[in-house]
């Protein structure tokens, strides 16, 4: 199964250039320079991973990591952080990110984390589409 | 020393350590895209040796070119590293204050983004010079912008300009909304920078600005 991945960075070259890399690995990637728009299309369209820079220019990283976790809570969301510090990285786990990684960023170290990502979110997946069937016996009592 | 002078040595620590980060995140992102430009030559050589597609001149060129310009940026970002960590070695020194405006506008600008506003500096021809206190003075300009950010009209657009007038120079961050503005001025406690730069601030409404008032010449 494609791995589907949403990288949102507000550095157009970077994007271009990780995208190509990472579609030449197999992966679908989509890719935009705005925090509002990834908000818009994470509603149309669902993603095994978003890797979201922390520092984006309309909004702040953990903002946007909030309002995706609020609308999709099985989103996995990988920050891209310029910190030299793993401070804001564990702030974000917090606010529930899957993981954070700091830039410049090892590909193969990130490609392993979009896996586990992927792993994470089919098992929540399940689970919800579990629960929605039970609701479903119980409410229907057949 | 006293209370006072105490915190604002603290703040102008945090104004340098602030600036410090936002210079360390533009080259975190340089550094990003030279990192996946020499990743992606790695990556077609590897498609060229073991599955015989040809490598493309042409894209070599683009990346090479790539790598070039984000090194042209990074110098850009450590000659302005430099220029405002020596603003610390002299307590006194004549500078140019469109050259000074420029250097920390585009120092600032990740964080002039990150709250949705274009900060632009109209030079001076030729620069104004000023004897004054260079880190403290780069300091009052950035407590005027972030002033200004949190006052700025709805075009979300500053302007930073210097005017001599007299023996005195006008520093001006233009874009403010007016009344509510207004009503916020005097900003919070700059009492003590103010002293150390002898210096005022004064609201200009027919200008939408807020203006430093310094001396042309400050004596040792």
């Amino acid at each position: 199964m494609t791995t589907k991945v949403l990288l949102v960075d507000d550095e157009k070259e970077f994007l271009d250039l990780l995208g190509e890399r990472m579609t030449a690995r197999g992966m679908e990637v989509d890719s935009t320079t705005s925090a509002t728009d990834a908000l818009k299309i994470t509603e149309d369209h669902t993603y095994d991973a978003i890797v979201l820079d922390l520092m984006m220019p309309e909004m702040d990283g953990l903002q946007v990591l909030k309002n995706l976790k609020a609308k999709h809570p099985e989103l996995q969301v990988i920050l891209l952080t310029g910190h030299g510090s793993i401070e804001k990285g564990v702030e974000a786990m917090r606010q529930g990110a899957m993981d954070f990684i700091e830039k410049p960023a090892d590909l193969e170290v990130l490609t392993e984390k979009i896996k586990k990502a992927q792993a994470r979110k089919m098992i929540l997946v399940e689970r919800k589409v579990e629960q929605e069937v039970r609701d479903i016996l119980v409410s229907k009592g057949w | 020393m006293t209370q006072s002078n105490k915190e604002t040595t603290v703040d102008g620590l945090r104004f340098f350590g602030r600036m410090s980060a936002a210079i360390s995140h533009d080259l975190k992102n340089t550094l990003s895209i030279m990192n996946e430009s020499a990743g992606l030559i790695e990556d077609l050589a590897l498609m060229a040796e073991n599955k015989g597609r040809p490598l493309d001149p042409q894209r070599i060129h683009q990346l090479g070119a790539t790598i070039k310009r984000q090194i042209q940026r990074n110098d850009g970002i450590v000659r302005n590293m430099n220029q405002f960590a020596h603003s610390v070695d002299h307590s006194f020194k004549e500078i140019g204050l469109t050259a000074n405006l420029q250097m920390l506008s585009t120092i600032c600008r990740r964080l002039t983004d990150a709250r949705g506003v274009a900060v632009a500096v109209t030079p001076s021809d030729p620069d104004i010079g000023i004897v004054t206190r260079p880190f403290h003075l780069l300091h009052l300009v950035w407590l005027l912008l972030a002033w200004a950010m949190d006052h700025v009209d709805e075009g979300k657009r500053l302007s930073l300009q210097a005017r001599s007038v007299q023996d005195h120079v006008h520093l001006e961050c233009r874009g403010i909304a007016g009344a509510t503005a207004a009503a916020a001025f005097p900003p919070a406690p700059w009492t003590e920078l103010l002293e150390l730069l002898a210096a005022r601030v004064e609201m200009d409404t027919a200008q939408q600005a807020i203006v430093a008032v310094l001396p042309r010449r400050m004596a040792a």
